[in-house]
């Protein structure tokens, strides 16, 4: 898995209360990990601040399960 | 054409009239025309009464029953008020802005702009709230308004076009925290009300307003402790001659990490609010159900 995945994984375990190991790619991040609205701007906060990235506003609304989220650092330049 | 449909054209109908009575008029007839439809309201909007009535028993408890009607009844008047002049300020050009808007407190937001992290205006649902972004984007060649819009498309877009002047921009609540952070980041400028009530299961925090726990956006206090971007208070009121005062606060500067600093500086916002609700509460909206935990 690339470090960004990587990066990601943690986040979201951690935002999530969760192990790592625990996700799956198709879990809902509101549904299955409990991210509220607040949660998922700290996740974005924390993905842009630790890659060195900026996330265009209409691909962060389309971020509904931990498979999304993976698809959108790894297609991050 | 769907019930959701018609139901939005006639809505749209009844504000085009309103908007042409009141538009037709000198801006200062919109505040006395405004007074007698909120009275309209206490008459006919029962249940909202009562809530009123009942938030008020709940944060006034030492008030006789007299006075807490009198403070609902008189609610009900000053949104009618707030409603009809957010309307009419269409008409204002900067010149106009200059000239009916009276400021205190401006020091503060020069201390806070100077700190250079951005700023955030923190409003709530108090005074003429709705006006007071025209002063914003006259004054600091643009904000941007974080707010929820009608979900009636034509009244959104009534809104609209009154905030999105003088530089303003409007940004949707819902999803729009993460373009406020991108502003905050610029050392941009960002205009928020925090009063609002959260729904159980959206991330709202239970936090005391008006002594009692309510749930919270802590959106606000997490951007400010993210960017360093102080806030300050805002209050907008209606004086004589259909004017406007708007003071603002000390500078609130975030302080500490984590979910508890999150907690306690929404809790500081929250007071800051609250002082002005406690010294004029005829001018909070206390027609819902701000401290539901539902």
């Amino acid at each position: 898995m690339g470090d960004k995945k990587a990066v990601a994984l943690e986040l979201l375990a951690r935002l999530a209360r969760k192990s790592p190991d625990e996700l799956r790619e198709d879990m809902e991040l509101v549904g299955d990990l409990g991210l509220d609205s607040p949660r998922a701007l700290e996740l974005l906060i924390e993905l842009e601040e630790s890659l060195g990235v900026e996330i265009d506003d209409s691909a962060a609304g389309g971020l509904n399960t931990v498979g999304d989220v993976l698809g959108l650092v790894d297609s991050l330049a | 054409m769907s019930a959701t449909a018609l139901r939005f054209r006639l809505e749209d109908l009844g504000l085009a009239a309103v908007e042409a009575r009141i538009m037709g008029r000198p801006h200062e007839r919109a505040r006395s025309l405004g007074r007698r439809i909120g009275a309209v309201g206490w008459s006919l909007a029962k249940g909202r009464r009562r809530l009123a009535l009942d938030n008020l028993a709940h944060v006034f408890p030492e008030h006789e029953a007299v006075e807490r009607e009198r403070i609902a009844r008189e609610c009900f008047r000053h949104f009618g008020s707030a409603f009809a002049e957010f309307l009419s300020s269409l008409r204002f050009d900067a010149d106009e802005v200059d000239r009916r808007f009276d400021v205190e407190g401006w020091e503060h937001v020069e201390s806070a702009l100077a700190r250079d992290h951005g700023l955030l205006i923190l409003g709530g649902h108090f005074g003429h709230h709705e006006v007071a972004p025209l002063l914003f984007g006259r004054r600091l060649e643009g904000a941007y308004l974080l707010a929820r819009l009608p979900s009636n498309p034509r009244a959104a877009e009534r809104v609209h076009r009154r905030w999105a002047r003088f530089g303003n921009k409007v940004v949707h609540r819902v999803g729009g925290s993460h373009r406020i952070w991108r502003v905050l980041k610029d050392r941009g400028v960002a205009a928020i009300n925090v009063d609002q009530r959260m729904k159980a299961g959206t991330g709202g925090i239970p936090a005391p307003f008006l002594g009692r726990p309510a749930l919270s956006t802590p959106v606000p206090a997490y951007l400010s402790l993210r960017s360093g971007a102080p806030a300050v208070p805002v209050s907008c009121v209606a004086v004589e001659g259909g004017r406007y005062l708007v003071r603002f606060g000390p500078p609130i500067l975030p302080s500490g990490e984590g979910d508890e600093a999150v907690a306690a500086l929404t809790e500081r916002y929250l007071e800051a609010i609250g002082r002005e609700v406690r010294a004029r509460p005829e001018l909070w909206f206390w027609l819902h159900r701000r401290w539901a935990m539902d």
